[in-house]
């Protein structure tokens, strides 16, 4: 939204709130960030590219930006059924499932890693009927780390989508119906592309929350090195070893690769909304 | 195409919406269905488009004779324009014009160079020729309205029906808009039905004009058979201005009235504004005395306010600007009341 001096709002104060914005933004964001980039300066251009480019250090990017996509899109589809069913329809116990949806953002990630590993290890409620039957190994594997990073991703979707689906006009189905469209028709041609704007923006949060994530990861994966190491965790181990400048240098990467894909999303997204435009 | 309804019920819980209503829509006219909120107008509406469905065991639904109670929404060949328009906001004009065209099957599809002739014939007729390209957040009220309009009838419908079509829009556009439906009617032929709670609406554009209340049907008939012989309170009291009088007032007060057979001892007259004469209050005139209260001129004519000399109870009278110009009232004048004409209803006739 752009405003030129010219213009008197009833609300003034356009001045005092960006300058605070910025203010607020800088020292809780960028500053920090700031700091990132300042430590890896110190690294030769060589020295950083050796840092960033190992075959450890590679192995565990591939591994942590293709599960968390996967866990963000395994999110939009699930999350957008959850969503319909909690908004479409009433049944006795909505409540309870309604705030269980919350459960992943309040729960302490480690005890989530904790109780997803316990679930799906060889000897778990889960994990023993899939690999005892199916042969399907998930902890201390890439897709225990999928697992985990679908189950702290799914309040994002839910709760961007929850109240877009609740304004969504059911006059809008009805339209569609009396024209002669089938449900499927309806689905994808209507209900869908309405809904788009706010699935992409509940993907991104997903998507951005799982790639930092930690905690529930760690137990989980199993950490076995050019397998199931994520990024977060092999920075740990950096900063263990006290590599801070290696630490930061994979962590400079991964903030521009996120950086970029957050905004391909949000232009993504203005995009799909392009019809607000007046 | 006719439309019939018989026997339609429904049950929205403890509400009960519609109450084995009837209603017979003959083919080509156009029809308001015309009663204050919750009357049960919108509902039948709905139930006749298939977007809802009549209680089971209840009446039946019958395009030209055809039973179309089972026929979902989409095969009633039914074109229905929602208040609040329910355009595709991701689509253009063009687009949402042509969604009831694209989405049939292939073999019953017209060709996309069909469908685009279509869509620019149907924006000619409804005056939008050259927004076919705007999305419908570019577009205002009015012209919303009238693309859902063209939507409706790309698909061809036997039937039109317009929920409120016009209750979203602001007085000016309304009226244009209304005048413009009625216009357009006389063009195309197609039976209608709108619903509106607006009596004015109903009265100035149907062929017919179906009152309900509470569920039910008042009273069926031109706008002239309804505004002039309302067959109840409600609809006398609905549509527009009424004093309702007491007949043993009137009697005591010798005002004149050209159908004193039909006043019931103890029963109430209702009396429009505009079919009340004022008089002087000369000595041995006839009427009700009344005391003037209020004039408000503003307008095409003037709204008086009088209070009855007897019983304190007010009554409004319209005339005509002239005539209080030669009558020269001023407030705390006395004069007297004469009625025209007034209707009387039963005494356990409730409201």
């Amino acid at each position: 939204m752009s405003r030129t001096q010219s213009q008197r709002s009833v609300l003034p104060g356009f001045g005092l709130s960006l300058g605070f914005t910025l203010a607020y933004l800088g020292l809780i964001v960028l500053v920090p960030l700031a700091a990132a980039f300042l430590k890896t300066a110190g690294m030769t251009w060589a020295e950083f590219v050796a840092a960033v480019t190992s075959d450890r250090v590679m192995a565990s990017y591939r591994l942590s930006f293709l599960a968390s996509l996967a866990a963000g899109m395994v999110n939009v589809v699930f999350g957008l059924i959850v969503t319909w069913v909690l908004v479409r329809y009433s049944f006795p116990g909505k409540r309870i499932i309604d705030a269980l949806v919350d459960l992943p953002f309040a729960l302490p990630t480690a005890v989530a890693g904790i109780a997803l590993t316990q679930i799906y290890a060889k000897n778990g409620w889960v994990g023993h009927w899939l690999e005892g039957k199916l042969g399907v190994k998930v902890a201390y594997t890439e897709i225990g780390v999928f697992v985990a990073l679908t189950f702290i991703g799914l309040p994002f979707v839910v709760r961007t989508l929850q109240p877009v689906l609740e304004e969504l006009e059911p006059e809008l189905e009805e339209a569609a119906a009396s024209l002669g469209a089938n449900r499927l028709q309806t689905i994808f041609r209507i209900i869908l592309p309405e809904l788009t704007p706010a699935l992409l923006t509940g993907f991104a949060l997903a998507f951005a929350r799982a790639l930092g994530e930690y905690g529930s990861v760690v137990f989980i994966s199993g950490n076995m090195p050019m397998r199931t190491e994520i990024i977060p965790l092999l920075i740990i181990t950096k900063l263990e070893q006290y590599d801070y400048r290696g630490a930061t240098a994979i962590a400079v990467v991964m903030l521009m690769t996120s950086f970029t894909l957050l905004l391909v999303i949000n232009l993504l997204q203005k995009w799909s909304r392009r019809y607000h435009r007046i | 195409m006719s439309i019939q309804a018989t026997n339609i019920r429904k049950q929205f819980g403890a509400f009960t919406a519609l109450d084995g209503v009837n209603l017979n829509v003959p083919s080509g006219k156009l029809v308001g269905l015309l009663g204050p909120s919750g009357s049960g107008k919108t509902t039948l509406l709905r139930i006749i488009a298939g977007l809802e469905h009549a209680d089971p065991g209840s009446g039946r639904i019958q395009f030209h004779g055809e039973d179309v109670t089972n026929v979902p929404a989409g095969k009633r060949k039914v074109g229905f324009v929602f208040q609040h328009y329910a355009l595709f906001r991701h689509m253009t004009v063009m687009e949402n014009i042509a969604f009831g065209l694209k989405v049939r099957p292939r073999r019953e599809r017209p060709m996309a160079s069909d469908i685009t002739d279509r869509v620019h014939r149907l924006l000619k007729l409804v005056q939008l020729e050259g927004l076919d390209q705007r999305f419908p957040n570019q577009l205002s009220g009015g012209q919303r309205q009238r693309v859902a309009l063209a939507r409706a009838l790309a698909v061809e419908p036997k039937v039109l029906l317009l929920d409120e079509p016009f209750g979203a829009l602001d007085a000016k556009v309304r009226k244009d808009l209304r005048r413009w439906l009625r216009r357009f009617h006389e063009e195309i032929h197609l039976t209608t039905i709108f619903v509106t709670h607006d009596q004015e609406e109903a009265l100035e554009i149907s062929d017919e004009v179906v009152i309900m209340n509470q569920a039910k049907v008042e009273q069926v008939g031109t706008p002239q058979e309804v505004y002039d012989r309302p067959a109840s309170p409600f609809v006398y009291q609905f549509l527009g201005n009424v004093n309702v009088l007491r007949a043993q007032v009137l009697a005591h007060g010798g005002a004149h009235t050209p159908r004193p057979a039909t006043l019931e001892a103890n029963g109430q007259v209702y009396v429009r504004p505009h079919d009340i004469e004022v008089v002087h209050d000369e000595p041995g005139a006839a009427g009700l005395p009344a005391i003037v209260r209020y004039i408000h001129a503003a307008g095409s004519v003037a709204r008086l306010t009088l209070e009855q000399a007897q019983s304190r109870e007010a009554v409004e009278v319209e005339i005509s600007r002239t005539e209080l110009a030669i009558l020269g009232l001023k407030p705390d004048h006395l004069v007297r009341l004469r009625l025209r004409q007034g209707h009387s209803f039963p005494e356990d006739y409730t409201i």
